[in-house]
Protein backbone atom coordinates (compact mmCIF):
# COMPACT_ATOMS: atom_id res chain seq x y z
CA UNK A 1 0.00 0.00 0.00
CA UNK A 2 1.30 3.52 -0.61
CA UNK A 3 3.49 5.21 -3.01
CA UNK A 4 5.67 3.65 -5.86
CA UNK A 5 8.40 6.14 -6.59
CA UNK A 6 10.98 4.03 -5.64
CA UNK A 7 9.41 0.27 -6.45
CA UNK A 8 9.03 0.29 -2.81
CA UNK A 9 5.59 -1.55 -3.44
CA UNK A 10 7.80 -4.41 -4.84
CA UNK A 11 5.32 -5.39 -7.42
CA UNK A 12 6.55 -3.91 -10.48
CA UNK A 13 5.40 -0.75 -12.52
CA UNK A 14 2.04 -0.24 -11.94
CA UNK A 15 2.02 2.88 -13.66
CA UNK A 16 -0.46 2.68 -16.63
CA UNK A 17 -2.03 -0.33 -15.60
CA UNK A 18 -5.57 0.29 -14.67
CA UNK A 19 -6.66 1.77 -11.29
CA UNK A 20 -4.57 1.72 -8.45
CA UNK A 21 -5.45 -1.12 -5.62
CA UNK A 22 -5.95 -0.25 -2.71
CA UNK A 23 -3.28 -3.05 -1.76
CA UNK A 24 -1.05 -5.73 -3.08
CA UNK A 25 0.86 -8.31 -2.43
CA UNK A 26 4.39 -8.78 -3.11
CA UNK A 27 5.60 -12.33 -4.50
CA UNK A 28 7.96 -13.54 -2.69
CA UNK A 29 7.97 -16.78 -3.33
CA UNK A 30 8.40 -16.27 -7.00
CA UNK A 31 11.56 -13.91 -6.21
CA UNK A 32 13.07 -16.96 -4.15
CA UNK A 33 12.26 -19.67 -6.87
CA UNK A 34 14.23 -17.18 -9.08
CA UNK A 35 17.14 -16.59 -7.33
CA UNK A 36 17.06 -20.34 -6.33
CA UNK A 37 17.45 -21.46 -10.23
CA UNK A 38 13.71 -21.27 -11.94
CA UNK A 39 12.17 -24.46 -10.67
CA UNK A 40 12.45 -24.82 -7.91
CA UNK A 41 9.03 -24.25 -5.90
CA UNK A 42 8.89 -23.60 -2.18
CA UNK A 43 6.74 -25.23 0.26
CA UNK A 44 6.33 -23.34 3.11
CA UNK A 45 7.31 -19.15 3.40
CA UNK A 46 8.17 -17.61 6.84
CA UNK A 47 8.47 -14.40 7.04
CA UNK A 48 11.12 -13.60 10.04
CA UNK A 49 11.19 -10.00 9.89
CA UNK A 50 9.94 -7.03 7.52
CA UNK A 51 12.12 -4.09 7.56
CA UNK A 52 11.57 -0.69 6.17
CA UNK A 53 13.83 2.58 5.84
CA UNK A 54 12.44 5.27 3.71
CA UNK A 55 12.88 4.22 -0.13
CA UNK A 56 13.95 0.76 0.50
CA UNK A 57 12.74 -2.54 2.24
CA UNK A 58 14.48 -5.63 3.51
CA UNK A 59 12.54 -8.95 4.51
CA UNK A 60 14.21 -11.80 6.09
CA UNK A 61 12.34 -14.86 5.14
CA UNK A 62 12.68 -18.99 5.75
CA UNK A 63 11.68 -20.69 2.89
CA UNK A 64 10.86 -24.77 2.77
CA UNK A 65 12.30 -25.60 -0.49
CA UNK A 66 10.82 -28.54 -2.70
CA UNK A 67 14.06 -30.52 -2.00
CA UNK A 68 13.13 -30.53 1.48
CA UNK A 69 15.83 -27.88 2.75
CA UNK A 70 14.92 -24.97 4.56
CA UNK A 71 17.11 -21.89 3.90
CA UNK A 72 17.03 -18.01 4.95
CA UNK A 73 17.05 -15.59 2.00
CA UNK A 74 17.39 -11.81 2.36
CA UNK A 75 15.33 -9.75 -0.27
CA UNK A 76 14.77 -6.37 -0.98
CA UNK A 77 12.72 -3.56 -2.92
CA UNK A 78 13.18 -0.27 -3.38
CA UNK A 79 15.84 2.13 -4.12
CA UNK A 80 18.82 0.40 -4.64
CA UNK A 81 21.29 3.27 -6.39
CA UNK A 82 23.31 3.29 -4.25
CA UNK A 83 24.20 -0.08 -3.19
CA UNK A 84 22.11 -0.88 -0.45
CA UNK A 85 20.41 -3.64 -1.52
CA UNK A 86 23.60 -5.40 -3.02
CA UNK A 87 24.61 -5.33 -6.50
CA UNK A 88 24.29 -8.74 -8.81
CA UNK A 89 27.10 -9.67 -10.36
CA UNK A 90 25.62 -8.78 -13.86
CA UNK A 91 25.56 -5.24 -13.43
CA UNK A 92 28.61 -3.10 -12.54
CA UNK A 93 26.44 -0.57 -11.08
CA UNK A 94 22.87 -1.02 -9.36
CA UNK A 95 19.80 0.01 -10.91
CA UNK A 96 17.88 3.21 -9.39
CA UNK A 97 15.37 0.75 -7.90
CA UNK A 98 14.29 -2.75 -7.70
CA UNK A 99 10.63 -2.73 -7.83
CA UNK A 100 10.36 -6.53 -7.32
CA UNK A 101 11.83 -8.29 -4.86
CA UNK A 102 15.69 -9.24 -5.15
CA UNK A 103 17.66 -11.35 -3.45
CA UNK A 104 20.45 -9.00 -1.22
CA UNK A 105 23.44 -9.85 -3.41
CA UNK A 106 26.40 -8.72 -1.18
CA UNK A 107 29.83 -10.44 -0.35
CA UNK A 108 29.35 -9.50 3.24
CA UNK A 109 26.21 -10.04 3.56
CA UNK A 110 26.49 -14.00 2.70
CA UNK A 111 29.59 -14.90 4.60
CA UNK A 112 28.93 -13.68 7.67
CA UNK A 113 25.87 -16.06 8.89
CA UNK A 114 22.66 -15.76 10.10
CA UNK A 115 21.13 -12.35 10.46
CA UNK A 116 19.36 -11.31 13.73
CA UNK A 117 18.87 -7.65 13.12
CA UNK A 118 17.94 -5.78 9.75
CA UNK A 119 18.00 -1.78 9.67
CA UNK A 120 17.61 0.78 7.39
CA UNK A 121 18.76 4.24 6.63
CA UNK A 122 17.94 6.60 3.98
CA UNK A 123 20.51 5.03 1.54
CA UNK A 124 22.25 2.26 3.21
CA UNK A 125 21.08 -1.08 5.42
CA UNK A 126 22.84 -2.77 8.36
CA UNK A 127 23.11 -6.08 9.32
CA UNK A 128 23.67 -7.76 12.62
CA UNK A 129 24.12 -11.26 12.94
CA UNK A 130 24.40 -14.13 15.39
CA UNK A 131 27.84 -14.09 15.67
CA UNK A 132 27.68 -10.48 17.20
CA UNK A 133 29.39 -8.87 13.72
CA UNK A 134 27.69 -6.67 12.07
CA UNK A 135 28.41 -5.08 8.35
CA UNK A 136 26.54 -2.50 6.43
CA UNK A 137 25.83 -1.76 2.69
CA UNK A 138 24.80 1.01 0.41
CA UNK A 139 26.32 4.75 0.55
CA UNK A 140 28.55 5.88 3.05
CA UNK A 141 28.86 9.44 1.74
CA UNK A 142 28.24 10.17 5.52
CA UNK A 143 30.63 7.88 7.00
CA UNK A 144 27.57 5.73 8.14
CA UNK A 145 28.97 2.30 7.33
CA UNK A 146 32.87 3.16 8.88
CA UNK A 147 33.94 0.76 10.80
CA UNK A 148 31.04 -1.86 10.96
CA UNK A 149 33.34 -4.39 10.26
CA UNK A 150 35.46 -4.12 13.18
CA UNK A 151 32.63 -4.97 15.56
CA UNK A 152 31.98 -8.16 18.01
CA UNK A 153 30.28 -8.69 21.07
CA UNK A 154 27.02 -6.76 19.44
CA UNK A 155 23.65 -6.86 20.77
CA UNK A 156 21.44 -4.71 18.66
CA UNK A 157 21.95 -2.23 15.84
CA UNK A 158 19.98 0.82 14.49
CA UNK A 159 20.11 3.26 12.38
CA UNK A 160 18.95 6.58 11.66
CA UNK A 161 18.74 8.18 8.43
CA UNK A 162 22.11 8.70 7.87
CA UNK A 163 23.69 6.96 10.70
CA UNK A 164 24.17 3.81 12.28
CA UNK A 165 24.32 2.42 15.86
CA UNK A 166 25.05 -0.22 17.19
CA UNK A 167 24.97 -1.19 20.75
CA UNK A 168 26.89 -3.85 23.06
CA UNK A 169 27.07 -5.09 26.61
CA UNK A 170 30.67 -5.75 27.06
CA UNK A 171 31.30 -7.52 29.88
CA UNK A 172 29.19 -9.52 32.66
CA UNK A 173 29.30 -6.58 34.72
CA UNK A 174 26.36 -5.10 32.65
CA UNK A 175 28.46 -2.21 31.16
CA UNK A 176 27.34 -1.27 27.60
CA UNK A 177 28.24 1.21 25.13
CA UNK A 178 26.43 2.82 22.29
CA UNK A 179 28.83 3.28 19.17
CA UNK A 180 27.67 5.34 16.57
CA UNK A 181 29.23 6.32 13.16
CA UNK A 182 27.42 8.78 10.43
CA UNK A 183 26.48 12.20 10.04
CA UNK A 184 27.09 14.65 12.55
CA UNK A 185 25.13 17.90 11.38
CA UNK A 186 23.01 17.64 14.10
CA UNK A 187 24.59 15.95 17.08
CA UNK A 188 23.48 12.84 16.21
CA UNK A 189 26.59 11.03 17.04
CA UNK A 190 26.00 11.78 20.63
CA UNK A 191 29.51 12.58 21.35
CA UNK A 192 31.53 15.96 21.01
CA UNK A 193 33.54 15.32 17.95
CA UNK A 194 37.04 15.89 18.44
CA UNK A 195 38.11 15.47 14.07
CA UNK A 196 36.20 16.38 11.05
CA UNK A 197 36.44 12.90 10.06
CA UNK A 198 33.51 10.23 11.03
CA UNK A 199 34.45 7.49 13.03
CA UNK A 200 32.92 4.81 15.20
CA UNK A 201 32.81 5.76 18.35
CA UNK A 202 30.89 5.60 21.56
CA UNK A 203 28.20 7.89 22.47
CA UNK A 204 29.44 9.60 25.87
CA UNK A 205 26.28 8.71 28.18
CA UNK A 206 27.00 11.31 31.29
CA UNK A 207 26.97 8.79 33.86
CA UNK A 208 28.55 5.60 34.36
CA UNK A 209 27.43 2.62 32.63
CA UNK A 210 27.81 -0.15 35.25
CA UNK A 211 24.73 1.02 36.85
CA UNK A 212 22.93 1.75 33.69
CA UNK A 213 21.80 -1.13 31.75
CA UNK A 214 20.62 -0.86 28.20
CA UNK A 215 17.38 -1.95 27.24
CA UNK A 216 16.42 -0.69 23.58
CA UNK A 217 17.61 1.48 21.24
CA UNK A 218 15.07 3.53 19.23
CA UNK A 219 16.86 5.41 16.14
CA UNK A 220 14.39 8.07 14.88
CA UNK A 221 15.52 9.93 11.52
CA UNK A 222 17.49 12.14 12.86
CA UNK A 223 17.69 11.64 16.69
CA UNK A 224 18.32 8.55 19.09
CA UNK A 225 16.46 7.54 22.30
CA UNK A 226 18.02 4.67 24.90
CA UNK A 227 15.82 3.19 27.00
CA UNK A 228 18.19 1.87 30.18
CA UNK A 229 17.13 0.12 33.54
CA UNK A 230 19.04 1.05 36.65
CA UNK A 231 20.69 -1.47 38.75
CA UNK A 232 21.55 1.27 41.54
CA UNK A 233 17.88 2.50 42.28
CA UNK A 234 15.93 0.24 39.94
CA UNK A 235 14.46 3.46 37.71
CA UNK A 236 13.72 3.08 34.06
CA UNK A 237 15.22 6.43 32.46
CA UNK A 238 14.94 7.18 28.83
CA UNK A 239 18.13 9.22 27.39
CA UNK A 240 18.45 11.09 23.83
CA UNK A 241 19.81 13.03 21.25
CA UNK A 242 20.44 14.43 18.25
CA UNK A 243 18.24 16.84 16.04
CA UNK A 244 15.57 18.61 18.05
CA UNK A 245 14.26 21.29 15.86
CA UNK A 246 10.66 19.90 16.54
CA UNK A 247 10.76 19.67 20.42
CA UNK A 248 11.44 16.10 20.03
CA UNK A 249 13.79 15.49 23.11
CA UNK A 250 11.54 17.16 25.52
CA UNK A 251 14.47 19.70 26.49
CA UNK A 252 11.70 22.29 26.49
CA UNK A 253 13.77 24.32 23.58
CA UNK A 254 13.90 23.44 19.84
CA UNK A 255 18.00 23.40 19.99
CA UNK A 256 19.88 20.26 19.11
CA UNK A 257 21.52 17.89 21.73
CA UNK A 258 24.42 16.88 20.91
CA UNK A 259 25.05 14.72 23.98
CA UNK A 260 22.62 12.70 25.53
CA UNK A 261 20.19 14.02 28.12
CA UNK A 262 17.81 12.66 30.03
CA UNK A 263 13.80 12.53 28.78
CA UNK A 264 12.11 10.49 31.18
CA UNK A 265 11.71 10.68 34.51
CA UNK A 266 11.40 14.96 33.99
CA UNK A 267 14.76 16.89 35.47
CA UNK A 268 12.76 16.91 38.63
CA UNK A 269 12.58 13.78 40.00
CA UNK A 270 14.84 10.35 39.93
CA UNK A 271 12.22 8.07 40.03
CA UNK A 272 9.21 8.57 38.58
CA UNK A 273 5.34 7.30 39.10
CA UNK A 274 4.95 5.98 35.70
CA UNK A 275 7.76 4.60 34.57
CA UNK A 276 8.83 4.11 30.84
CA UNK A 277 8.81 0.60 29.65
CA UNK A 278 9.11 1.20 26.05
CA UNK A 279 10.45 3.88 23.61
CA UNK A 280 10.06 4.31 19.83
CA UNK A 281 11.41 7.13 17.35
CA UNK A 282 9.90 8.65 14.21
CA UNK A 283 10.82 11.72 12.15
CA UNK A 284 11.10 14.49 14.70
CA UNK A 285 8.73 12.42 17.02
CA UNK A 286 9.69 10.94 20.19
CA UNK A 287 7.50 8.24 21.97
CA UNK A 288 7.82 6.58 25.59
CA UNK A 289 5.24 4.12 27.00
CA UNK A 290 5.14 4.13 30.56
CA UNK A 291 2.83 2.38 33.35
CA UNK A 292 1.86 3.50 36.47
CA UNK A 293 2.38 1.19 39.98
CA UNK A 294 -1.00 0.27 41.16
CA UNK A 295 -0.12 0.61 44.81
CA UNK B 1 20.62 30.46 5.87
CA UNK B 2 23.29 27.82 7.22
CA UNK B 3 24.23 24.45 6.45
CA UNK B 4 22.20 21.80 3.85
CA UNK B 5 20.91 19.38 5.67
CA UNK B 6 22.23 17.11 2.58
CA UNK B 7 23.24 17.40 -0.96
CA UNK B 8 21.02 15.23 -2.85
CA UNK B 9 21.23 14.07 -6.49
CA UNK B 10 18.07 14.44 -8.81
CA UNK B 11 18.17 11.63 -9.70
CA UNK B 12 17.25 10.14 -6.33
CA UNK B 13 14.20 12.59 -6.09
CA UNK B 14 10.94 11.77 -7.09
CA UNK B 15 8.33 13.41 -9.30
CA UNK B 16 4.84 14.25 -8.30
CA UNK B 17 3.25 15.01 -11.27
CA UNK B 18 -0.11 16.78 -9.57
CA UNK B 19 2.02 19.25 -7.68
CA UNK B 20 4.47 19.59 -10.45
CA UNK B 21 7.55 19.06 -7.98
CA UNK B 22 10.79 16.97 -7.28
CA UNK B 23 9.93 16.10 -3.86
CA UNK B 24 12.50 14.13 -1.30
CA UNK B 25 11.46 13.38 2.22
CA UNK B 26 12.76 15.04 4.77
CA UNK B 27 13.70 13.98 8.42
CA UNK B 28 10.88 15.62 9.95
CA UNK B 29 8.23 13.84 8.02
CA UNK B 30 7.58 16.18 5.37
CA UNK B 31 9.05 16.77 2.13
CA UNK B 32 11.76 18.69 0.46
CA UNK B 33 9.92 19.99 -3.01
CA UNK B 34 11.74 21.79 -5.47
CA UNK B 35 9.83 22.93 -9.37
CA UNK B 36 11.45 22.51 -12.74
CA UNK B 37 11.49 26.09 -13.34
CA UNK B 38 13.47 26.58 -10.04
CA UNK B 39 15.51 24.35 -11.61
CA UNK B 40 16.11 26.09 -14.94
CA UNK B 41 16.47 29.51 -13.12
CA UNK B 42 19.83 27.69 -11.76
CA UNK B 43 18.01 27.49 -8.22
CA UNK B 44 18.98 24.08 -6.62
CA UNK B 45 17.45 25.04 -2.90
CA UNK B 46 14.67 22.82 -2.10
CA UNK B 47 12.69 23.89 1.17
CA UNK B 48 10.52 22.13 3.31
CA UNK B 49 7.51 23.64 4.59
CA UNK B 50 7.28 22.44 8.14
CA UNK B 51 10.98 22.76 9.37
CA UNK B 52 13.78 24.77 8.53
CA UNK B 53 15.66 22.36 7.16
CA UNK B 54 16.84 22.69 3.18
CA UNK B 55 18.66 20.43 0.92
CA UNK B 56 20.77 21.39 -2.37
CA UNK B 57 19.72 19.78 -5.18
CA UNK B 58 22.45 18.05 -7.88
CA UNK B 59 21.74 17.88 -11.16
CA UNK B 60 22.81 19.25 -14.33
CA UNK B 61 21.20 22.72 -15.25
CA UNK B 62 21.37 21.94 -19.43
CA UNK B 63 18.70 19.03 -18.61
CA UNK B 64 16.38 21.87 -17.44
CA UNK B 65 17.13 24.53 -19.66
CA UNK B 66 13.79 24.59 -21.65
CA UNK B 67 10.76 24.60 -19.11
CA UNK B 68 8.37 26.65 -17.97
CA UNK B 69 5.65 24.68 -19.72
CA UNK B 70 6.16 21.41 -20.51
CA UNK B 71 3.24 20.49 -23.14
CA UNK B 72 3.44 23.36 -24.78
CA UNK B 73 7.75 23.06 -24.96
CA UNK B 74 7.42 19.50 -26.47
CA UNK B 75 4.95 20.41 -29.03
CA UNK B 76 6.97 23.22 -30.22
CA UNK B 77 9.73 21.27 -30.17
CA UNK B 78 8.67 18.49 -32.67
CA UNK B 79 7.39 21.35 -35.42
CA UNK B 80 10.52 22.73 -34.38
CA UNK B 81 12.58 19.41 -35.95
CA UNK B 82 10.35 18.93 -39.07
CA UNK B 83 10.75 22.18 -40.28
CA UNK B 84 14.44 22.14 -40.17
CA UNK B 85 15.03 19.77 -41.83
CA UNK B 86 13.21 20.42 -45.17
CA UNK B 87 14.73 23.99 -44.55
CA UNK B 88 18.62 22.42 -44.37
CA UNK B 89 17.79 20.66 -47.84
CA UNK B 90 16.79 23.91 -49.65
CA UNK B 91 19.48 25.98 -48.15
CA UNK B 92 21.91 23.95 -49.81
CA UNK B 93 20.30 23.74 -53.03
CA UNK B 94 20.22 27.52 -53.11
CA UNK B 95 24.14 27.91 -52.29
CA UNK B 96 24.77 25.72 -55.35
CA UNK B 97 22.24 28.00 -57.41
CA UNK B 98 23.02 31.41 -56.22
CA UNK B 99 20.07 32.67 -57.46
CA UNK B 100 16.87 34.40 -55.62
CA UNK B 101 13.98 32.84 -56.73
CA UNK B 102 10.14 32.89 -55.25
CA UNK B 103 10.15 29.44 -54.94
CA UNK B 104 8.60 27.78 -51.91
CA UNK B 105 10.40 25.23 -49.66
CA UNK B 106 9.44 21.94 -50.33
CA UNK B 107 8.59 19.81 -47.65
CA UNK B 108 10.56 16.52 -47.69
CA UNK B 109 9.39 13.32 -45.55
CA UNK B 110 12.45 12.46 -43.50
CA UNK B 111 12.68 8.66 -42.61
CA UNK B 112 12.79 8.65 -39.03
Amino acid sequence: MGANDYGNLGIGDIKGKGTARPSYAVDIAGAIATAAGGSVVTKSLHVNGLHTGPHHVVVSVRAQLQDGEAQMFTLGWGAARHGQLGVHSAQRRPPLFYSTPQIVNSNVVRELGPITAISLGNQHTAFLYATGHVSGIGSDRKGQLRGLETLEGINAIGCTWNGTYAARHTDLNGRCEVLATGSNNKGQLGRTVITADSTLDPVQFPFASETHRLVKLACGSEHVLCLFMRSDNGAAEVWGWGWNEHGNLATGSTEDVATPLRLWPPDTVDICASRAVDVWAGCGTSWIATEQDIT
Amino acid sequence: MGAYYDEVEIEDMAWDEQKRVYHYPCPCGDRFEISRKQLANYEDIATCPSCSLVIRVVYDPLDYEDEPDDEAAASDAESDESEGESDLDNFEDALEHLTISDEQPRAVPVEA
